[in-house]
This record gives C-alpha cells, structure tokens and sequence, in this order.
C-alpha cells in the first residue's frame, strides 16, 4: 500500500515537471534571435525590421558572447510572465554554458489573459549588470511607452540600445538609473580593458595565445560555424536563476 | 579439469559485472545527491536574497517605523532558520517569517508606497520571489533526477538507503496559499 501511494506520488511528480516543461515553446528551429510565435500578430514587426532586429541580435552574439533573443507570443499558456519568460531562456538554454549570459525580451501584445505585457529575463551571469529593478525601469521607459503606440521596432531598438550597453558594461547599471551620460572614466576603464587584453595576448604562456579573445565560446568554437554564411549558431547553454523584470501596458 | 576454469571464469566474470555495475550506480548516485545539495545551496541563497531586502526596507521607513526592532529580530530569526534549514517545509518556514517582516514594515509606514525608492524595491522584491520559485523548481528537477536512479531496480539491491535516502522536494504552492504574502 505505502508503496503503491509513493510509485504514484513519484509518477504525479513528474507528470506534473513534464506538463510544465510542455508549456514552453520549443526553441526555434533552426535557431534564430528573434523569435515571432505570435499567429494574431504575425507582422508584428515587418519582414525588414525582422531581418534588421535578428542581424542586430546576431552581430551583437558574434561581438560579445551575450545572447539576447526577442521572442513574442500569443499568450503564457496560464502561467505568470515571470515564469514562462525564465522558463523559456532555461529551456532553449539562452546564453553561453560558462558566462550564462541570456537575455530574454518576452513580448505579449495580445489581451488574451488580462493585460498587454512585457517581460525581460537575464541570465544568471547578467544579474549583476542588469538587475531587476533595471529591468523594470526599461521595460517601463523605453519598451512599453512605444509599444503602446505601436511602434513597436522603435521600442525594440530603444530597449536594446540600453540592454546591450549594459551587457556589455560600457557603462554600469546605476548610471543608466541616474540618466547621466556616459563619465569619463568608462572611457580610461576601456582603454584598460584593451591594454589587459593586450597584456595577456602579448605575456601569455605558450598556448593561451589567440584563445583569449574567444570569451569561452562554449559550444561555439569557431568550428562550429554555420555553413551558410553568418547566420546564428544556436544557443549555447545558458542557465536563468530567476533575474528580471517586466510591466503591463 | 577445463570444465572447473569455465566455471571459475564464468563466476569471475558475473561476479566483475556486478562489481562494475555497482561502481557505476554508485557514482551516479554520489553525482545526482551533489547536484541536489548544490541546488539546495542555490534554493537557501534565494531565501536569502529576500531576508536580506528587509534591512533595506527597514533603512527607508527609519524613524518612522515603531516596530522597527521586532522587524529586524523577525529577520534575524528568519536568517538562521534559512542558513539551518535541512529541509523545504525548514524553509518555507523561514519564507513565512521574512514575509511577516516584510508586512509589518509596509503596515507600520504605509506612505513607503509613495517614496522614490519604492519602484525599486517592488522590482528587487518580485525579482527575489521569482528567484526563489525558479530555485525550488529546480531543485525539485534534481530531486526527481535523483529519486529516480536510487529507486531503479539494480540500484535499490546496491546501494544503502541510509548514504543514499529518498528525498522529498517542495510541495506544490498548496500549503503556501495560507502563507503570508508581501502585500503592495
């Protein structure tokens, strides 16, 4: 008896773990950075802006190692934006395996369930350049405001302009939050970054050599390309512990 | 004569199989109970992230708080019951304990809604429930991982349940519906 009521435990436990893996959508294939699921906004943004925003996103992984993806749907199959945006970036494995460096702009523009919302994930290894309250404070003031007015590239643009710098920690999260410009000092921080890189190519031992530069491509040696000529990879493995942000509009 | 070494061969042979099997269930086992632990960490830490935004609070309703002293000892409370905790009801427990600090702050300085840094804290805040729900779930991943492979067929003859007990995850949001939660 005990044992037939923990077989049927063991076995409603992990139903249960498969139904909610079911609910996220399976990641793109083959792969790509901007994602549409969308079927009652199928245009939500036009085929140009599409292949400008996924060549964009592309450039920006090919530059940095960070992968951010843009992905809208029709509805979070009932569950909460948080969930399902952090669920998805650990599904499809946004971000490099090392760096888990993912971001995921989840988008709804639909009304199905209450509001139209946004929602924006960072991986575990960008928690820190891009915190929560951050996020908020994008979706809040560069997304949402142009979403709201339909124009929905610009709002795109204008969020990444600010994700990717963050990103990339050109400039840090609290002088985004104060609205200043960039300071002087990111520039010397910059230069010493180069001289570092500089440093470590020109004093490293024998074999590190050129595999500095490769910010633990992971997955993605450059051995693994894509034969048709600069298209987007494939995520690397990224993992999402939960960080981010989102807003109603 | 030959017949003896087949028979001492065949008996080698079994006995080597069941030996190497062993290993090898052995070691998976060590390697799914690490993961969990590894997890757990990951789950404690994410409680902490919470217990560690009411100082913050506490520090924008200063002054005007008048239980400033029970919410903090609330907190401290909740620290160690997360740092202690063995288990998911241990924990849930702490949980509950941090939210009633949180709850007491908003009631005793209920303007804080309109304070500059109230955005913030509501993002950090949400920021850290999501945390803490993405933790547990994956810690109930590992869990299910583990759970199974030590009640697979071969590694239930091999392994002692007392190095390698069957371990229980949190529960589904049931009981937590009765829990105190952060008011806004």
């Amino acid at each position: 008896m005990k044992k037939l009521l923990a077989q049927w435990l063991l076995i409603g436990c992990i139903s249960n773990s498969f139904f909610s893996q079911d609910k996220i959508p399976n990641p793109p294939s083959p792969p790509k950075l901007y994602v549409n699921l969308s079927k009652e906004f199928p245009n939500f943004l036009n085929a140009n802006e599409a292949s400008q925003l996924e060549k964009e996103l592309e450039n920006f992984e090919k530059e940095t190692s960070n992968e951010i993806v843009v992905v809208v749907v029709d509805n979070f199959n009932g569950m909460d934006r948080a969930d399902f945006a952090i669920k998805l970036g650990e599904k499809w494995k946004v971000g490099k395996e090392k760096e888990d460096n993912g971001v995921v702009i989840l988008i709804k523009p639909t009304k199905t369930d209450g509001k139209r919302t946004s929602f924006i994930a960072t991986g575990r290894g960008l928690e820190g350049a891009i915190p929560d309250a951050t996020c908020k404070r994008i979706v809040e003031k560069e997304l949402n405001p142009f979403l709201k007015e339909n124009k929905n590239y610009v709002g795109i643009k204008a969020t990444l302009v600010v994700i990717t710098k963050l990103a990339k920690g050109e400039y840090n999260h609290k002088s985004y939050d104060k609205r200043e410009d960039n300071p002087w000092w990111v520039g010397i921080l910059i230069l010493a970054f180069i001289f570092f890189i500089l440093f470590i190519l020109r004093g490293g031992k024998g074999g590190f050599g050129m595999g500095g530069i490769y910010f633990g491509g992971g997955l993605f040696g450059p051995g693994r390309g894509n034969s048709n000529g600069g298209g987007f990879g494939g995520f690397g493995g990224g993992s999402f512990g939960g960080g981010g942000a989102g807003g109603d509009w | 004569m030959k017949r003896s070494y087949i028979i001492i061969g065949a008996i080698v042979g079994i006995l080597a199989i069941i030996f190497i099997s062993y290993i090898s269930i052995y070691n998976k086992a060590v390697s799914l109970q690490e993961k969990v632990d590894e997890k757990w960490a990951n789950v404690q830490s994410a409680y902490q992230r919470r217990a560690d935004l009411v100082p913050q609070l506490v520090e924008t309703v200063k002054g005007a708080a008048k239980n400033e002293k029970d919410i903090l000892t609330q907190v401290t409370n909740a620290r160690a019951g997360i740092v202690n905790a063995k288990s998911p009801e241990d924990l849930d427990i702490a949980g509950k304990k941090i939210n009633t600090a949180i709850n007491l702050a908003f009631e005793a300085y209920p303007q804080i809604r309109s304070t500059d840094n109230f955005a913030t804290l509501q993002a950090q805040l949400e920021g850290t429930e999501n945390r803490i729900k993405q933790e547990r779930d994956l810690y109930n991943e590992a869990i299910k991982d583990y759970n199974t492979t030590i009640r697979g067929f071969f590694a239930r003859m091999f392994l002692n349940s007392e190095t390698f007990p069957k371990k229980t995850g949190f529960k589904a949001q049931t009981g937590s519906e009765n829990a105190p939660k952060v008011q806004f």
